[in-house]
Order: C-alpha cells, then sequence, then structure tokens
C-alpha cells in the first residue's frame, strides 16, 4: 500500500475531527437550525454557512433529517439538495453519499422525461464533480455519465481528461501526481503503447468522440494531439495540434493558440526540430504575452542550444512586469489542473449558482 | 536581523574542505555564440589558490590548446533567493487536507531567507523570489539591504491561496473565488530557471536558492531539463528545506535539484544555518572566471571535452568537465 496514502488519509481523518469541532464551536447557536432552515438558509442566505453546519451533522443524522419538505419536492429542489449534501461532504469526512445520490438520479429522470435541458446540464455537471471533487461517491460517476450522457460532446472531453490525468503522472514522475488527485501507484495497466497505453486509448477513444459529436470542440482537438504524441504516434498529432492552432486562431482562443504551441514546441524539440521548436514558442508567446511558461520553454530550448544571451533575454521576459495580482496561472497549469479538485470548485461554484434562490 | 555580517577566514577553509571532501563540482561553464566562460575553483592544500592570471591557466577543448582571453577571480556572489510562496507552505484549510503542513512552515520560510541574507557580504548581490503557481520577481538584484527587507515584508502579505480555474473546452477560463483555492501548486522547477535568469548575466558567481517545504506539482519543465541546463551552465541550486515538509514516494524532490546542479541542502531550523550559508557564499566567492574564443574547434558539434590546469602548479582545479556547442536538445 502506497504510504503516502496512508499519511494523507491520517491527516485527514484528524483534521476532519479538528475541523468539524472547530466549526462546530464557532456555530453551536446555529446547530439547533431545522434541516428546512438549514437548507432555505443555503438556497437564499449564507450558503457557506449553511454548508459548514450540515458538515458536522453525522451521516446517521443527514440520513434521518436531511429531507425535502412535503410538497416542495420537485426536481430542482431534489437537485439542489443534491448538491447541498455533496458540498457538506467535501467539507467534512467521507461519509454516506447514497442519498444524494439518489436524489440526483431522481432529478436526472425528471428532468430526462420533461426534456428539461438545464436541469439536464446540472445533472451532468453534478456528476462532472463526482468524478473529480474529494467527495468520494458510492457510484462509478464515470460509468454514470457514460450511461446517462454518452452523446454529451462536453461530457466525453471529461472523460478524456480524467484518462489523461494519468498519463501525465506516469510521463512526468518529477511533479507530483497527487496534485492531480493519485498517486504514481494509482496509474492502469499496460499495453503494447507502454505502461499508460490503457489511459491513452480511453482518452484517445473519447476525444474523437466528443469531436464526432461537436467538430468545434478545440480543446478536445488540442488534447487529442497531446495523447497522440504521448502514443508516439508524432506525425498525427502534429497535425491535430497544428489544427487545433489553426481553429483556435479563427475562433479567437488565445489561451488555446498558446497551448497548442506550446505542445508543438516540445513535440519538435523532441524531434531535433529547433526552429520549428523555436517558432512554435514564439507563436503561443504572441497569442498570449503573460503566460511565463512558453518564455520558459523558448529560454530554456536557447540556453541549450548555446544562444545563452538570447535565453536568458526570453527567460526574464516571463518575468517582466509580472507582479502576483497581475500575473494569472499560465494556461498550461490549467490545463495540467482542469478535471481535478482544483477545478471542481469553480464547478461547484457554477452548480450552486443555478439552485439559489432570491 | 543578521544583515551585511561580515564573514571570517576560518569559514571559508572550513567551507573548503567540506567541499572539497564532499565532491561537489563547483564550477560554471557558460556557453554563448561568441566564447566560452568556465568557472573554476583552483586550491591546495592550503585553501584557495589565489592572485592568478589568464597566462598561469591551461585550457584544452576537445585536446585543442585555447588562448584565455581573461582570468578573474568572482568576487561575489549573486544570489537569487527563491521563496516558496505557495498554499502547501500556507495551508492552514481542511479542503487541502492531503497538502496541510503547519502554518509555522511559511513563517520558518520567512525566518530562513532572513538569515541568509543577513549572511550575504558587503559585495553580493541578492534578488527576491516568489514561486508558487506563478513565479512573481519581487526584489531585482541589489546589494540594498533595506529593499531586501522589504520584499520579505512584501512576501508575508501575498495571497495565501491560488484561485482555482477551469476551461470550457473553448478556451474561456473560469475563475472561482480566490478563497475557494484548494491546490498548493508549486512550480519549483520552473521557479529555479526563472530566477537564474535574474543572475545569470552577472560578472560575480551566480547562485539560486530555493526555500520551501514542498514537492513540485505544477512545472512545464522537467527536473532533468531545468537541472542540466543550469548544470551546464555552471548555476548551482541550494535547497533550504523546512522541518516538516511535504513528501509522497517516488516523486521527486528540490533535494534532486540541487544534487544535480552541484547545490547544498539546508534546513530552516539549523541554528548553524548562518555560519553554513557564509561558509558557502566564502567558497563561491573563490572562483575564477575564465573565458575564451573557442580556436581551432568546431562551435556546433555538441559535447568538448575540457581539461583546466594551472601551469606548473601543484594544485587542484575543479571545473566541468565539458560542454556542448549549440548541441542537439534531446
Amino acid at each position: 500500500m502506497y504510504r503516502g496514502a496512508h499519511a494523507g488519509r491520517l491527516t485527514f481523518v484528524l483534521t476532519a475531527l479538528l475541523s468539524a469541532w472547530q466549526v462546530a464551536a464557532a456555530i453551536q447557536p446555529a446547530a439547533r437550525l431545522s434541516f428546512v432552515d438549514l437548507f432555505h438558509e443555503y438556497r437564499s442566505g449564507d450558503a457557506d454557512r449553511a454548508v459548514q453546519i450540515l458538515s458536522t451533522w453525522s451521516p446517521r443524522q443527514i440520513d434521518r433529517d436531511a429531507k425535502l419538505p412535503p410538497g416542495q419536492d420537485d426536481a430542482w429542489a431534489k437537485a439542489a439538495l443534491a448538491l447541498f449534501l455533496i458540498e457538506a461532504l467535501r467539507e467534512s469526512s467521507p461519509g454516506a453519499t447514497d442519498k444524494a445520490e439518489r436524489l440526483i438520479a431522481e432529478a436526472y429522470d425528471r428532468a430526462k422525461s420533461s426534456n428539461d435541458t438545464r436541469l439536464l446540464t446540472f445533472c451532468r455537471d453534478w456528476y462532472f464533480v463526482g468524478l473529480t471533487s474529494h467527495v468520494h461517491l458510492s457510484m462509478d460517476a464515470e460509468a454514470e455519465l457514460r450511461r446517462r450522457f454518452s452523446a454529451d460532446p462536453l461530457t466525453q472531453l471529461e472523460l478524456g481528461k480524467k484518462a489523461e490525468r494519468y498519463l501525465e503522472v506516469i510521463l512526468h514522475p518529477d511533479r507530483d501526481g497527487y496534485a492531480l488527485g493519485f498517486g504514481h501507484t494509482e496509474v492502469h495497466g499496460t499495453s503494447s503503447h507502454g505502461p499508460y497505453g490503457e489511459d491513452a486509448a480511453k482518452a484517445e477513444h473519447a476525444y474523437r468522440a466528443a469531436l464526432a459529436l461537436d467538430p468545434t470542440l478545440i480543446e478536445a482537438r488540442l488534447r487529442l494531439g497531446r495523447v497522440l504524441w504521448f502514443l508516439d504516434r508524432r506525425d498525427e498529432a502534429e497535425r491535430d495540434l497544428s489544427q487545433a492552432s489553426r481553429e483556435a486562431m479563427a475562433a479567437s482562443a488565445p489561451t488555446l493558440v498558446y497551448l497548442a504551441n506550446l505542445f508543438l514546441g516540445e513535440l519538435n524539440e523532441e524531434r531535433g526540430r529547433v526552429d520549428d521548436a523555436r517558432n512554435a514558442y514564439e507563436t503561443a508567446i504572441r497569442a498570449h504575452p503573460v503566460g511565463q511558461v512558453a518564455y520558459l520553454a523558448l529560454g530554456r530550448l536557447l540556453l541549450a542550444t548555446g544562444r545563452d544571451e538570447e535565453g536568458w533575454t526570453a527567460i526574464a521576459s516571463a518575468l517582466n512586469g509580472s507582479t502576483w495580482a497581475r500575473q494569472a496561472p499560465d494556461p498550461w497549469r490549467v490545463y495540467a489542473m482542469d478535471d481535478t479538485n482544483w477545478s471542481s470548485a469553480v464547478r461547484f461554484g457554477h452548480l450552486r449558482s443555478q439552485v439559489r434562490q432570491p | 536581523m543578521m544583515f551585511l555580517r561580515l564573514f571570517g577566514a576560518g569559514f571559508v577553509m572550513a567551507a573548503m574542505a567540506v567541499l572539497l571532501a564532499s565532491g561537489q563540482q563547483e564550477t560554471r561553464l557558460r556557453t554563448t555564440t561568441h566564447g566560452v566562460r568556465i568557472d573554476a575553483l583552483v586550491s591546495d592544500s592550503g585553501g584557495p589558490v589565489l592572485g592568478l592570471h589568464s597566462e598561469d591557466f591551461e585550457i584544452l577543448d576537445k585536446g585543442v590548446p585555447q588562448r584565455l582571453d581573461a582570468a578573474e577571480a568572482a568576487g561575489h556572489v549573486a544570489v537569487a533567493l527563491t521563496i516558496d510562496t505557495s498554499l502547501g507552505a500556507r495551508a492552514t484549510s481542511m479542503r487541502t487536507y492531503m497538502y496541510e503542513m503547519p502554518p509555522e512552515s511559511f513563517s520558518s520560510i520567512l525566518r530562513a531567507c532572513d538569515v541568509l541574507l543577513g549572511a550575504l557580504g558587503p559585495g553580493d548581490l541578492a534578488a527576491l523570489v516568489a514561486v508558487a503557481d506563478r513565479v512573481v520577481p519581487l526584489v531585482p538584484l541589489t546589494r540594498d539591504a533595506t529593499a531586501w527587507r522589504q520584499g520579505l515584508v512584501q512576501m508575508q502579505g501575498l495571497p495565501a491561496r491560488a484561485a482555482p480555474l477551469a476551461t470550457d473546452g473553448r478556451g474561456t477560463i473560469a475563475f472561482a473565488n480566490e478563497t475557494d483555492g484548494l491546490m498548493p501548486q508549486l512550480s519549483a522547477w520552473d521557479g529555479a530557471l526563472a530566477a537564474a535568469s535574474l543572475v545569470a548575466r552577472d560578472s560575480g558567481r551566480s547562485l539560486v536558492v530555493l526555500v520551501s517545504d514542498g514537492i513540485d506539482d505544477a512545472s512545464w519543465l522537467s527536473l532533468e531539463a531545468v537541472s542540466r541546463t543550469l548544470a551546464d551552465l555552471g548555476i548551482a541550486v541550494d535547497f533550504v528545506q523546512t522541518s516538516k515538509r511535504r513528501f509522497h514516494y517516488g516523486v521527486a524532490t528540490p533535494e534532486d535539484l540541487a544534487k544535480k546542479t552541484g547545490g547544498i541542502v539546508y534546513n530552516t531550523d539549523d541554528s548553524k544555518l548562518p555560519e553554513k550559508f557564509r561558509e558557502r557564499l566564502a567558497y563561491l566567492r573563490q572562483s575564477y572566471v575564465l573565458t575564451y574564443e573557442p580556436r581551432g574547434v568546431a562551435t556546433n558539434d555538441g559535447w568538448h571535452d575540457l581539461v583546466v590546469k594551472v601551469k606548473g602548479r601543484n594544485v587542484t582545479v575543479r571545473a566541468r568537465p565539458g560542454y556542448y556547442a549549440n548541441r542537439p536538445v534531446k
């Protein structure tokens, strides 16, 4: 067993207990709120506070008391409660998620029967956060997504990203895989493509499915190109990355132009095509001049090929005018961290905004 | 505060003994389109050998004798103090349980930085850089101790969390509330190379010092790429670690970067940290900066073996064994 995982879980449990005690101590008077009041607070009042209070409840208490009032159990209320429950679970130790899973399934069924596309999207995104956050669902969120949303291009993109994460861990042992939600020992099996072939094949399949459903989904093509490069299918990779770059330029999506050319630069470096690599990095810089990584990649390339002065100038450019407030995280870090617990905060926020009532 | 303290000659000797015994490679070599620069340390049984001139050295580049253009003592050290300000070093939130570190961690990082800056000599320079999911220069390369102090104060005021974000599949990046930040996001390898750019072109000896409790989880550049590049250029990365730090089995740590670049590892809570760092700086100041224009050899044919000797003297010269001339990247 992975010893880091033991330490992480132990830390988690201890911290959870401490946190629960601290929260309980801080909100003692409010703890007497009924669930109906708490749910109302979540939808119409201080949602963060409501989540904190619910996170101190035991699974048994939640199972017994977390119920919608009679006559107020429409599909959106069920969806809202399903979200409230996993938000609370996200704040506390892993607990029973059965109730939340049941509620979202019911909401999905009603959305499907009434053709409520907004609610269907909500349910899909709920499964997305189940897939990416540290909430440990009883069900297999990936299987549920495949079963319910296989014709949705963004679902395919998400499934592809989930498989692609494993590739990053395998190929970059010098980075902490826990940032991506798992450790290096948890990667999947082997294939003729190497130890990451199974996940690469899954990612490729998902991205191709996404593009078949929506050819304008540029990020799917970008990621497909990167996965093909992982699989050593470099000519195909170059074609898809170049196409992603062209499409992103046409769609005025500079961060995707940036990423496509960052990956093209890396691919060209590996093929020993220094001038092409340099051109790609410079294209990335022109597309998104505030990104730092492309400057670093270009600078390192120049240093590695003996052009020190140009190299250091390029690297220093990554820092020029950079302040903490102005320097947003590089698109590469967004790419690497998307579809992880980190990005799930964005999704939780988006989901919550849909169930709030004035 | 311990800024600008003088160091003693005894420390120099002790540092020499320790570093020579540990077999550290303490040289820097920089190739440019016009010439080659080598940092070399010359010593005998009595310690560093000073007062040498270009005519005292013999350089063989791929076996071909070269004429030195200059041989100067480094004289001072230019330090890029690279400080981990990531969430991992500062987390207190329940949500960050896998990365939770005691809040004292960041305090100890800042205290260690204060100690390191206090160990610099009057001629030394330092730049301060914050590194997390981004690399932000806070103080440019300077001898101004007041600016260093202000930089450390500024460091304490940086946001403790990074804003989480996600894409929509079409290039739009969505940001969440900054207080929802979940990840530590330390780009140590990227940060080390970026920090090196602040000191690499200084006339003195360049050194990157990374102070962190963490492990890299966000760099674009690999450890191998950064360590090879910096090692080729003779720029060492020293690593100052906190007493409690994140560690995952099988994942590279900043110690690896120090090891691969000829750097040294210290602990933030080591009571002898000031002395050790002063010794380190004294050692680096003794190195010679040798420059020459390659003659009689190709300049784009890959690896060049180098031999650096001092004519007619029974001394030890620590110099890198070679360099790449416009070498292929991979």
